[in-house]
């Protein structure tokens, strides 16, 4: 049985102290540990960002792709093998900026993956500029004078847009978010976690003390997640209360279950001899 | 009398001429003759003109070939836009009433043949778009092809829709007696019947489609976008039978990153599109390369810059396919000239791709993409697949430590470790990155891993077949292009021949890696050169020059859309002597 520890390359972690990264990695890597889950058997997708950099810190089938697209790709592996459990991981920019038209459809889809976004308000790997979730007049240095924009709410999207698992978690909850991951894991169908992350060194608006005076656990509020208007709600709510756990769970077929291709085995798997076109061809005749 | 002939049919947008035009070259077919069909459309669902051409030949026929033998105008501007690539003694049928045909607009050798589509529609209370089959009727009836040919062919599109296939029955027949009554003087083409051994008709993206389905495809995701689009339609009605997840995207950049991550995962997986598609796949296509993933993508060109003309030709993409993405990595660029080299090339695109790690492009174009031709038979036969290097759990117990990226290999390819196998965890990075696949930016190893990549090129350049001259040993022309436009030279060579004019052609399969070697060697012993190519600016012509310092005698250069037809080759070549 693997240990957190065996998730861990020889590779040294080369984020900032106190970086939000340093708390969802270790609650990643003790999720995969108690849920039995060997290296081999995880293929985790990243994108392009300070968190994408921790494709190095993983071990296990690690692909360090390019900015905003590690979704499609943890598509493409999990319809090509369904045995493998695929993550996603992101950073705010990478989901919701470069990447969001793949957010959207990729929870219309529902395929069986989890998608981790490190959602730390900010470009952090480019130094610090406004990113979707940046909230309206935050200063950044390509807003200086404030951000004009609306920030982007991606628990409400994934919900409206047929995500089947919802949450949210805090990079400074590790215990919270370790169970948080687990049951993304293990729900069937696409799940999606935006984690709220600390970020010291550029974004010095969004704190722990900010942070600690507004979350809230929705497991505290007697929260009924598979209520969709309720989850709803509680994505929109205006008492500037920010709610942790899970807002929406329900149980769909996958995008995997609606394909007759993969009713016997994965893709992978299949034999490619002997593959006899022939009789195909005499429509053409 | 004449047994090689080209019919036309022109009409609006809308009205079936695209599938009269499919049913006449299967009764072609079915009577042991060639075809070539050529689809003119505009981008447009209703309005416009379309049309639709049939290269009829007793030998193998590789282009549209002018000038018009029958036309048929369903409209006025069927006569306007086609009456000056009309031959001499050729006939036109029209829609009498609607359509106007002023005589002296035509040499007096011309027939034309009046044909109250409308009226004889109305009279057997047909639909309007069934004035196509009664022209099917009309044509057949003046180029001596029995009725019998028209009912079954009827009967085979409509299958047993018993209604339909009565009253389009009936409607060309109707057409064909009309004909038959009023016009008794013998047309001057005439159908000869030859034996049918079960040839088929085909277009480019069929033969790729097949091509891709025999080589084990298991993948392929894609954004629609002509002339790309029948490779999405085609692949997901076999996606049940063939047992391949068919997957149409968001975008064009998801299409390419799914397919990237099936390839991961190690199906065999694909993307197409046109060029506007491929340039969002641009970033992509880098990672693939420094990751060194497989990947197998059709780029199907049309004239552009951006949205261009959609539904027409040119082959102005290939410096585009070549240079795509950021700084420099190895790529194959294949470019099949005809149905049956889509067909067998992209099996090898695929072989290729599993066995270097790299992009393979196989490049094509409208013209090719969807034109319909006769070919013989594909080979069905089953072949040896080649998947490349790929440890085991097994083959990894014996190793110390598994190196994705292992730089200690002659020809530049370090085995690969599919997502899944126990031991072989490792990170496929898009930075830079040493041999355990970690990110590193030190400069000695920037430069072995470039290197390492780059010795694919030494490896594949030994491997891939050189261009072979086609044509006669000693020649005056020698003709070298890629693509689609071998048809057309193969049948200016075929004329030329006739006029007693000895050629040969080199067609560059492989444009990249580039096998300067045989191409140099070619134009240092041809007699004149000729480039062939459908872009501005002689595109294939730079490239040759780059690679091997020679320069042809003469470039021939069409970028208005169309195709080459063999006249135009002719004619220069005829000018150029
Ligand atoms: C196509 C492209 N555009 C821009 C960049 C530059 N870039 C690298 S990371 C990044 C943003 C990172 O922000 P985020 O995704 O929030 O991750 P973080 O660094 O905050 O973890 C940008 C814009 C890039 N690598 N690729």
């Amino acid at each position: 049985m693997a240990e957190q520890k065996d998730f861990t390359t020889s590779y040294k972690p080369t984020w900032c102290p106190g970086c939000g990264n340093f708390g969802i990695m270790p609650a990643t890597k003790k999720a995969y540990a108690e849920l039995g889950l060997e290296p081999h058997q995880i293929a985790m997708v990243f994108g392009i960002g300070c968190s994408s950099n921790g494709s190095n810190f993983y071990n296990l089938y690690a692909f360090h792709g390019i900015h905003g697209r590690p979704l499609p790709v943890a598509a493409g592996i999990k319809l090509a093998n369904h045995e493998l459990t695929v993550i996603a991981d992101s950073g705010d920019g990478d989901a919701y900026g470069e990447g969001v038209s793949h957010f959207v459809h990729t929870t219309r889809t529902n395929v069986d993956i989890t998608y981790l976004v490190h959602d730390n308000n900010l470009y952090s790997l480019t130094t610090g500029q406004t990113s979707p979730t940046s909230s309206t007049g935050m200063k950044t240095k390509s807003a200086p004078f404030g951000n004009l924009d609306m920030p982007f709410n991606p628990i409400a999207a994934a919900i409206l847009n047929g995500a089947t698992f919802v949450a949210q978690g805090f990079s400074s909850d590790i215990p919270h978010l370790t169970e948080l991951i687990k049951k993304a894991i293990k729900h069937r169908g696409f799940s999606f976690i935006n984690i709220l992350q600390l970020c010291p060194t550029f974004n010095k608006l969004n704190e722990f003390p900010w942070y600690k005076e507004r979350v809230i656990k929705l497991d505290d509020e007697a929260h009924d997640d598979s209520d969709f208007h309720k989850a709803i709600s509680q994505a929109t709510r205006t008492d500037g209360k920010i709610p942790l756990g899970v807002f929406y769970q329900i149980d769909k077929p996958t995008y995997g279950d609606r394909l007759e291709q993969l009713k016997d085995k994965p893709l992978v798997k299949q034999s490619l001899d002997n593959i006899d076109i022939s009789k195909s061809l005499d429509v053409y005749k | 009398m004449k047994h090689n002939f080209n019919w036309k049919i022109g009409g609006p947008a809308g009205y079936g001429i695209k599938s009269v035009g499919a049913m006449f070259s299967r009764v072609m077919l079915r009577h042991g003759l060639f075809v070539f069909n050529y689809d003119e459309y505009p981008s447009l669902i209703r309005g416009g003109h379309n049309a639709f051409d049939v290269t009829v030949s007793t030998e193998p026929v590789y282009t549209t070939r002018r000038p018009v033998s029958l036309l048929v105008a369903l409209d006025q501007e069927s006569i306007s836009e086609h009456q000056h690539e009309l031959a001499d003694d050729g006939g036109v049928i029209f829609n009498d009433g609607p359509v106007k045909v002023d005589k002296n607009l035509f040499p007096e050798s011309v027939k034309l043949y009046p044909v109250p589509f409308d009226k004889i529609v109305e009279e057997h209370k047909g639909e309007k778009v069934m004035r196509n089959v009664v022209s099917l009727g009309a044509s057949f009836a003046l180029l001596g092809v029995p009725f019998e040919s028209v009912q079954a062919i009827i009967e085979y599109k409509f299958k047993k829709k018993e209604k339909v296939v009565a009253s389009n029955v009936t409607l060309a027949k109707a057409g064909y007696d009309f004909i038959k009554e009023n016009f008794k003087e013998e047309f001057g083409y005439q159908l000869k019947k030859l034996d049918n051994p079960g040839r088929m008709i085909l277009s480019g993206n069929e033969g790729i489609v097949w091509g891709a389905i025999k080589a084990g495809l298991k993948f392929y995701s894609a954004y629609p976008m002509t002339p790309s689009t029948s490779i999405l339609h085609n692949l997901a009605l076999q996606a049940h039978k063939y047992n391949i997840v068919v997957k149409h995207t968001e975008d064009e950049i998801s299409a390419i990153n799914t397919a990237v991550g099936a390839g991961y995962a190690g199906v065999r997986a694909m993307t197409a599109s046109a060029g506007g598609g491929f340039a969002l796949m641009a970033e992509t296509l880098g990672m693939a390369a420094i990751m060194e993933m497989p990947l197998v993508i059709a780029e199907l060109t049309r004239p552009g810059p951006s949205t261009g003309m959609p539904t027409w030709t040119g082959q102005g993409d290939l410096r585009f396919v070549l240079h795509a993405s950021q700084d420099e990595f190895p790529r194959f660029v294949i470019a099949p000239g005809d149905v049956e080299q889509c067909f067998e090339l992209t099996q090898t695109a695929f072989d290729i791709a599993e066995k270097y790690q790299t992009p393979v492009i196989i490049l094509s174009d409208k013209q090719l993409a969807e034109s319909y031709q006769t070919i013989e038979k594909f080979d069905t036969r089953p072949r040896k697949l080649q998947r490349g290097k790929v440890l085991t759990e097994e083959e990894l117990s014996k190793i110390d430590e598994y190196k994705r990226y292992n730089t200690d290999v002659s020809d530049g390819v370090s085995p690969r470790v599919l997502p899944g196998t126990k031991k072989g965890e490792h990170l496929v990075n898009s930075d830079e990155h040493n041999e355990l696949g970690f990110s590193e930016e030190r400069s000695d190893e920037r430069v072995r891993m470039m290197d390492k990549r780059f010795r694919k090129v030494a490896t594949a350049l030994e491997e891939i077949p050189d261009p072979e001259l086609e044509g006669d040993k000693k020649a005056d022309i020698t003709f070298v292009s890629f693509g689609s436009t071998r048809g057309a030279i193969l049948e200016a060579m075929k004329d030329l021949k006739q006029d007693g004019i000895k050629s040969n052609f080199l067609q560059i399969i492989y444009l990249s890696p580039f096998p300067d070697k045989k191409v140099g060697e070619v134009f240092k012993k041809a007699k004149k050169v000729v480039v062939v190519e459908c872009n501005k600016t002689g595109q294939l012509a730079g490239l040759i020059r780059e690679h091997t310092g020679q320069v042809p005698d003469y470039k021939i250069l069409k970028y208005d859309g169309r195709p080459f037809f063999p006249d135009e080759i002719v004619d220069t070549i005829k000018d150029i002597l």
